[in-house]
């Protein structure tokens, strides 16, 4: 169908044409007031083209049940060009290249796997969490395949095999006011997923969550923020700080830092394609670009941009192989996600100590389990959140519980007051990272 | 297609569902993206295929797919049988609801669709144009986008229904920059209307007011911290309607006694002065839909009239477990994702007060200008609030710019200090997740409200 769409749109007058062909099938199960309420399995496969007609350049997105959808697609893409204003200088997509990284191995069981053993797992979680008293109002479970392709009309074809494990759960410790757990897997690997370590977790934080008291007055201490929330504080601030959509559009708080300390030297951010824990590694990115593994930032200084190939024409250069269109908690409709540009798999590089460790250092400190949202502004690196569960630590002690604090700073400064990077690196999203402690953060409460 | 997803439903009758329905969904988007005077994004979708549920007890079972061919569907209806067969939820049986049949075409008085992809395109641009007012204004955007989902729905009850939801969307949004901060600002018009929601505004206009609002905002300083005397504008108003007080109605949470408000029917929750209601009938709200994804009608909850809670938004099975009607709020992402109860359009209604008298009684305080995001909570009844930025009270006065601020605290506590509520509602739209998934349109909106809210920001 591939091939049908391409042609297609070479017969509607491209000078160039994309296919981005997508085929999944995803397995899931819903637990629901500790029970299996919903048991799903499905199925959808479909295409983008992208078309060029000497620089203007247009996009069509489709379901593709036969070659007539496919081939609609393309005169679709082809008919939205013809209307389109050139680009200033974007004029071809990518070139043929052979993989630099050998592909990530993949999770061969999932294509088999029967929802049943899905149902398992879901049941084992639910249990470990009810054998200590709390129940589990919500969750979900499911395991995915991928298979996307990429041609073009300079020859370039390529095939990425994807699997993709998600779970999210909220547990629950009921009372007069209750406490709430929240627990999130990602990885390609359904063998790494944990029942008993889930449904413990998610039930300790909500017994935690339950005891958990209001923030009197404010606190300023180094704050270890665990993996779960520091993914997302990440993405919405260096993710958006290295893409190369930021930075040509010059709203990047990083446009013009190049080779210079934009973090503590005891960071650093890689662009690992090849770690078989990440959840999108692949030997080519959504455009058919050979992946590398990039250091972005070493021992805190910047070192590149992520390009892909409409970033890499605004500035001359050759993309880096970081187009992406796949996520990493869903493998549903991906044909439909837009191409972006940002890491294959982020990878900050872990210290040598656990966060227990690290704890047991600390006079004073705060160590943040869960956000509400970690949302970071992106512009300024401003932030301002609200713990639903964080510990007070006391002359290297775990103290006490606070929720409902506001935790306040700035990112782009905090990643220069590292106190400290944890051992615990684990997969988050399209991310490998570790608990990190942080100087200059503020935990403000209700006087 | 009415044949093959009235096939699907005997299947999955005769298999043992006590209730079962059938989606066909095919739904086109249409995306056009202007950044720094350049065209970036032209683009459209089209996404159609089918989703089947059964029930059998309380669980479901539910299969999804592309392929609208008879043999598929077929077959995808003995999967969701089997699949249901697998749960173990206990649940009421749906009673018998009657037969809903009819076409219904999308509202709008001049359907986007008619209008040449041209026009559109100089629109964006123009908006994209009209944000570059000074040198301080270093990225400009404008972003429009237009959706039609067509819905064709065959359940158990006998149901046989069509109709469509439409939507359009324009967004403005500029960063300035100026000695090393950087600062940014958006306006966005979103409707279920048609094209005559876009040609009844000066598009110049907000692209300028948005980079004029860019450049202030350079000027912004840190905001207070702590418990403070807060009016909230309509879009953060909107937010605590949404994130806390909706989320924590929504009876899926209650039936599962995971709702704050479990058990609160009848009782006062907020001062006198608030009334809150969900309306998926709104006239042109961003989350009006005609019917829900069970194929209900929308229609208007009051969730709280005069402080006294009094309902929760209802699908078929929780209106079964709580033996009510289903208000309408079934709603899925897509027909390939599962369905939960969702919001409409939440908001706060109108109360008497002027910004100004409102502004008047604060010695110090702020006074909030739109949404960045929230979160909801409903086990805790706690919220978070991210206001794009504010503005310092002080003697009963607007004196500064703020930069962006949170707002949190317990929903319960809040309502019951807001001492005021203004005297017009404002409404904004917005992608709601439950959770962290499967996002549904709605708006959320309120009037200016004072309260006592805990802030912060950096």
């Amino acid at each position: 169908m591939a091939q049908k769409a391409l042609a297609a749109a070479k017969r509607e007058g491209a000078t160039q044409a994309e296919v981005f062909a997508v085929a999944s099938v995803t397995k899931g199960v819903y637990v629901d007031d500790d029970r299996i309420k919903i048991v799903e399995e499905k199925g959808d496969q479909g295409m983008a083209v992208r078309v060029l007609k000497g620089r203007k350049l247009a996009q069509a997105s489709s379901v593709c049940k036969d070659v007539d959808d496919a081939e609609a697609c393309a005169r679709a893409a082809a008919s939205l060009a013809d209307r389109s204003p050139a680009s200033r200088t974007y004029d071809r997509f990518p070139q043929p290249a052979k993989a630099v990284l050998t592909p990530a191995a993949r999770d061969g069981s999932i294509a088999s796997l029967d929802v049943g053993e899905l149902v398992d797992l879901v049941k084992a979680t639910v249990g470990a969490a009810t054998d200590r008293g709390v129940k589990v109002p919500k969750g979900v479970l499911r395991a995915a395949t991928t298979t996307s392709t990429v041609i073009n009309s300079n020859g370039l074809e390529v095939t990425n095999h994807g699997t993709l494990v998600y779970a999210g759960y909220d547990a629950m410790a009921q009372g007069s006011a209750p406490g709430e757990g929240v627990g999130y897997f990602n990885s390609p690997w359904l063998k790494d997923y944990d029942p008993l370590k889930m449904g413990g977790d998610i039930a300790r934080q909500a017994l935690q969550a339950r005891e958990a008291k209001a923030l009197e007055g404010s606190m300023k201490v180094p704050m270890l923020i665990f993996p779960g929330e520091l993914k997302d504080m990440l993405a919405y601030s260096v993710g958006f700080a290295f893409s190369a959509e930021s930075v040509n559009k010059k709203r990047s708080p990083w446009g013009t830092m190049l080779d210079q300390r934009v973090a503590s030297p005891k960071l650093e951010l890689v662009d690992d394609p090849s770690d078989p824990r990440g959840a999108l590694s692949a030997a080519y990115d959504d455009e058919g670009v050979p992946t590398t593994v990039k250091k972005v930032v070493e021992d805190g200084v910047l070192r590149t941009f992520l390009y892909d190939s409409y970033n890499s024409s605004v500035v001359a250069r050759l993309p880096s192989g970081n187009g992406m269109r796949r996520g990493a908690s869903d493998a549903q409709f991906v044909f439909q996600a837009p191409l972006g540009c940002g890491p294959v798999n982020l990878v900050l590089r872990p210290g040598t100590r656990s966060p227990d460790q690290i704890i047991a250092s600390l006079d004073d400190a705060v160590v943040v389990e869960k956000f509400a949202f970690p949302t970071v502004n992106p512009y300024t690196g401003a932030f301002a959140l609200e713990t639903r569960l964080a510990h007070i630590v006391k002359k290297g002690s775990i103290e006490g519980q606070i929720k409902h604090a506001l935790i306040v700073g700035n990112m782009y400064e905090g990643l220069k007051n590292v106190v400290e990077v944890a051992s615990d690196a684990r997969t988050v999203g399209e991310m490998i990272v570790p608990s990190v402690a942080f100087d200059g953060f503020e935990a403000v409460g209700s006087k | 297609m009415e044949d093959e997803l009235r096939a699907a439903v005997r299947i999955m009758q005769d298999g043992g569902a006590e209730f079962c329905d059938a989606r066909y969904q095919d739904s086109r988007t249409l995306l056009i993206v202007v950044s720094n005077r350049e065209l970036r994004t032209m683009s459209n979708g089209r996404l159609a295929g089918v989703g089947l549920r059964a029930r059998i007890g309380g669980s479901w079972g539910f299969a999804a797919s592309a392929s609208t061919d008879r043999k598929s569907i077929e077959e995808m209806a003995r999967k969701a049988v089997r699949a249901a067969k697998a749960g173990d939820c206990p649940g009421r049986r749906i009673p018998e609801q009657p037969a809903r049949t009819g076409s219904y075409r999308a509202r709008g008085r001049i359907p986007p669709a008619s209008v040449p992809i041209e026009e559109k395109l100089a629109m964006v641009k123009d908006l994209d144009e009209a944000q570059k007012i000074s040198d301080k204004i270093v990225n400009t955007n404008a972003i429009y986008a237009e959706g039609l989902k067509a819905t064709t729905l065959v359940n158990s009850f006998g149901s046989s229904l069509r109709w469509e939801d439409g939507r359009i969307r324009l967004i403005a949004n500029t960063v300035a920059a100026d000695g090393g901060r950087m600062e940014a600002y958006r306006e966005s018009i979103a409707g279920t209307k048609g094209m005559e929601l876009l040609q009844q505004r000066d598009l110049a206009e907000v692209g300028v007011s948005t980079a004029r609002e860019a450049i202030v905002q350079l000027g912004a300083i840190k905001p207070p911290q702590g418990m403070v005397t807060c009016i909230t504008d309509p879009e953060i108003s909107g937010l605590l309607a949404h994130e806390v007080m909706g989320h924590a109605s929504e009876a899926d949470e209650v039936v599962k006694r995971r709702s704050f408000l479990t058990d609160k029917m009848g009782k006062v929750v907020a001062n006198e002065q608030i009334t809150m209601v969900d309306d998926g009938t709104l006239d042109g709200g961003y989350g009006s839909i005609a019917f829900d994804d069970e194929g209900t009608p929308s229609s208007r909850t009051v969730i709280i009239q005069n402080g006294v809670y009094r309902g929760y938004m209802q699908n078929l099975e929780t209106g079964a477990e709580m033996e009510v009607p289903s208000t309408g709020n079934g709603r899925a992402q897509d027909f390939g994702r599962r369905l939960w109860v969702r919001m409409t359009n939440t908001f706060f209604e109108a109360g008497e007060w002027t910004l100004d008298e409102m502004i008047e009684d604060v010695k110090f305080g702020i006074l909030t200008d739109k949404f960045v995001n929230g979160m909801e909570d409903p086990v805790g009844g706690g919220f978070e609030a991210k206001a794009h930025r504010g503005f310092l009270i002080e003697n009963g006065k607007v004196t500064k710019p703020l930069r962006a601020i949170t707002l949190t605290g317990k929903a319960l506590d809040i309502l019951r200090t807001t001492d005021a509520v203004g005297n017009k509602v404002g409404h904004d739209a917005g992608m709601c997740g439950k959770g962290t998934e499967d996002y549904v349109p709605v708006s959320s909106g309120g009037p200016y409200c004072r309260s006592q809210i805990i802030a912060g920001g950096d």
